[in-house]
């Protein structure tokens, strides 16, 4: 048998730059036309919420012109609404509002789903079924009854909303961490971890967890789309903040106009579907760049 | 004589198929002394790799448990020892090195974050000793430029690179008893004899006892002291490992050495085919059934090992066999 002195086996050739997960994917993601376009429209818009409001001082709760004034006939471009106010302020400062809740609620979404998930999958058997049970009772109710149901009972406030929308929605989320769960717990790498005396709050957090992540980041991410969405709905429902100016709840005020003034309505749309337009866009790009199956795909 | 530092006593490990439990491993006993190799041999799916596992408690459960007998590791006995407590001997005091390189190691942390990882779990050691502990360990095993490896990832290095780097991580915490399974299975012949001398290197250095699992009667030969040859869950075959390849006693073992081609033999000489221990290990469904399990397959199986199973008898210097053969020979 050869005897090869391992340390001086051969002069080594120089090791391969360290490339880090994270940057990879960002190098992927950079090449993609339409998610870069995507994240460029987001960050506009949540630059444009957070400093919007103190550029364009106008106070988007108070009556400034006539009512129901077209765009373009006045100071204020975008018109103004059933009460006189200015859109345009109401477009700036309910950015604020609807991506906080959006974000909120994707945030419980996220950390109810993986919990559980994490748990269904890496303990299985009856903590599993127990588990699953919720969710699937969760996921029979239907989303926008209960939240409705939740926001009446509570009270219409920005934590209640956003609460209520965690609260229907993280039962997918749930059940896609519970089969990356199922999947990598067999993995020889968790066994070998098992082997150097991880115990299992390790094992879910530290070894699986960041294992299962990729797929998880892109659901958070299109979450805070949809969730931006269920906000949208109940404000059109009437279930808003009355103390908060959001893009849903200016659609919602101005429907019963929408035939003398279309306007009222067309911009805080416009303004939902940019942003979960762009959300998508970013979550299809991380898609992309994160799962290596899909890279050749462009 | 002071007492072994492990000690598996009658150890028997079930596994439940369907409704009924059935014994994989049964009646093993055997002694592990301190900075001893053992090396336990025998082929695919007669109990090496779960016996391993049992040591460290990482028998699957359910559908396994180790349903009797004791492993007592200084003392202790592990088999009934809480997560808790297991978990600190892990990685500490007895670790593993398996035999799949290139799925063992996490692949969302860097090499050097694992190795630093064990250290910090069990020595609490600050972050910034523990990754100069893995650097110091990645030079041990041999790896060039540690320094600029340890950022690396596992996808980034080679399988022998990456079992070096599994050493690296069983043994950064100096433990006492090291399980090798298969260590060498998925590499290159030419990288099995470095990663072997490199056991043999440390071994020397950090003294441990180690236990390799094999079913390469060759490496048995250059790495061990002595040898347990298991079939069918139980030990059939035990000695220091000069005596048991000169003169093997089993027909399973001497079955076993015949199987290794010989450079010496000219070709024709070479039976041809190689040799072959004809049949397959009985399905674990099949053990418990009177007779020696090995019986069906064996070339001098008797009317008296069909029904009746042999015990495993001394035969001087160490070495036990398990055959009714030795009693034959005897009156």
């Amino acid at each position: 048998m050869t005897l090869v002195e391992p340390s001086r086996a051969r002069t080594a050739p120089p090791p391969p730059k360290a490339v880090s997960p994270g940057r990879q994917v960002w190098q992927m993601f950079r090449s993609n036309h339409s998610a870069m376009a995507g994240l460029f429209i987001l960050l506009a818009i949540i630059l444009i919420s957070l400093v919007g409001p103190s550029l364009y001082t106008v106070n988007p709760r108070e009556m400034v012109w006539m009512p129901l004034t077209p765009p373009g006939q006045s100071e204020y471009v975008l018109g103004t609404d059933y009460l006189g106010r200015d859109l345009l302020a109401g477009l700036i400062n309910g950015g604020r509002v609807t991506i906080t809740i959006g974000v909120f609620a994707a945030v419980l979404t996220v950390l109810i789903g993986v919990t559980v998930g994490a748990m269904a999958g890496f303990f299985g058997g009856r903590v599993d079924n127990l588990l699953m049970r919720v969710t699937e009772f969760f996921q029979v109710l239907p989303n926008l009854l209960f939240a409705m149901v939740v926001v009446m009972l509570f009270g219409p406030t920005l934590v209640n909303i956003s609460v209520a929308i965690g609260i229907v929605s993280w039962t997918s989320t749930a059940r896609l961490t519970r089969a990356e769960f199922l999947r990598i717990r067999e993995m020889d790498y968790v066994k070998a971890e098992r082997s150097i005396g991880a115990g299992n709050a390790r094992l879910i957090w530290k070894v699986i967890l960041p294992n299962a992540a990729p797929p998880l980041i892109v659901v958070a991410a299109l979450s805070i789309g949809s969730a931006i969405l269920f906000e949208a709905g109940l404000s059109f429902l009437g279930l808003s903040d009355p103390n908060a100016m959001s893009w849903g709840r200016m659609i919602g005020d101005n429907r019963p106009y929408i035939l003398d003034s279309s306007w009222g309505v067309t911009f805080p749309g416009l303004a939902i579907f940019l942003t979960v337009l762009a959300i998508s866009l970013v979550g299809d790009g991380l898609n992309d760049a994160i799962n290596p199956k899909l890279r050749q795909r462009q | 004589m002071s007492a072994p530092l492990l000690s598996v006593r009658d150890l028997e490990i079930s596994f439940r198929l369907g409704t009924e439990e059935t014994a994989v491993v049964r009646d093993l006993s055997f002694d592990l002394g301190e900075g001893e190799t053992l090396g336990i041999v025998g082929e695919s799916g007669c109990g090496k790799s779960i016996t391993a596992l049992s040591l460290l408690g990482l028998v699957p459960n359910p559908p396994g448990r180790v349903s009797a007998g004791q492993i007592l590791f200084q003392g202790q006995d592990l088999v009934g020892a809480s997560e808790e407590q297991l978990n600190r001997i892990r990685g500490n005091e007895i670790s593993m090195v398996f035999q799949e390189p290139m799925t063992s190691l996490n692949p969302v942390y860097t090499v050097g974050e694992q190795i630093a990882e064990t250290a910090r779990v069990h020595f609490g050691s600050s972050r910034a000793e523990a990754w100069d502990r893995a650097i110091e360990m990645l030079k041990l095993v041999g790896i060039p430029s540690p320094e600029q490896r340890a950022h690396n990832f596992p996808h980034q290095l080679s399988g022998g690179m990456r079992q070096r780097v599994m050493i690296a991580i069983a043994l950064v915490c100096e433990p006492k008893i090291l399980i090798a399974d298969e260590p060498t299975t998925a590499l290159d012949v030419t990288v099995q004899a470095q990663i072997f001398d490199l056991f043999r290197e440390l071994q020397d250095k950090i003294g441990a006892a180690i236990i390799l699992i094999t079913h390469d009667i060759g490496v048995v030969a250059q790495m061990t002291n002595r040898v347990m040859v298991m079939y069918a869950g139980r030990k059939i075959e035990e000695g220091p490992v000069s005596g048991f390849i000169r003169d093997p006693r089993h027909p399973y073992t001497r079955g076993l050495i015949s199987c290794i081609p010989r450079l010496s033999m000219s070709p024709s000489d070479m039976p041809d085919p190689l040799f072959e221990i004809p049949g397959v290990v009985p399905a674990p469904r099949e053990l418990g059934a009177p007779g020696c399990a090995f019986a069906p397959r064996c070339p001098h199986a008797m009317q008296r090992c069909r029904v009746q199973d042999p015990a495993l008898s001394r035969i001087g210097e160490g070495r036990a066999v398990a055959c009714w053969l030795e009693e034959e020979v005897a009156a």
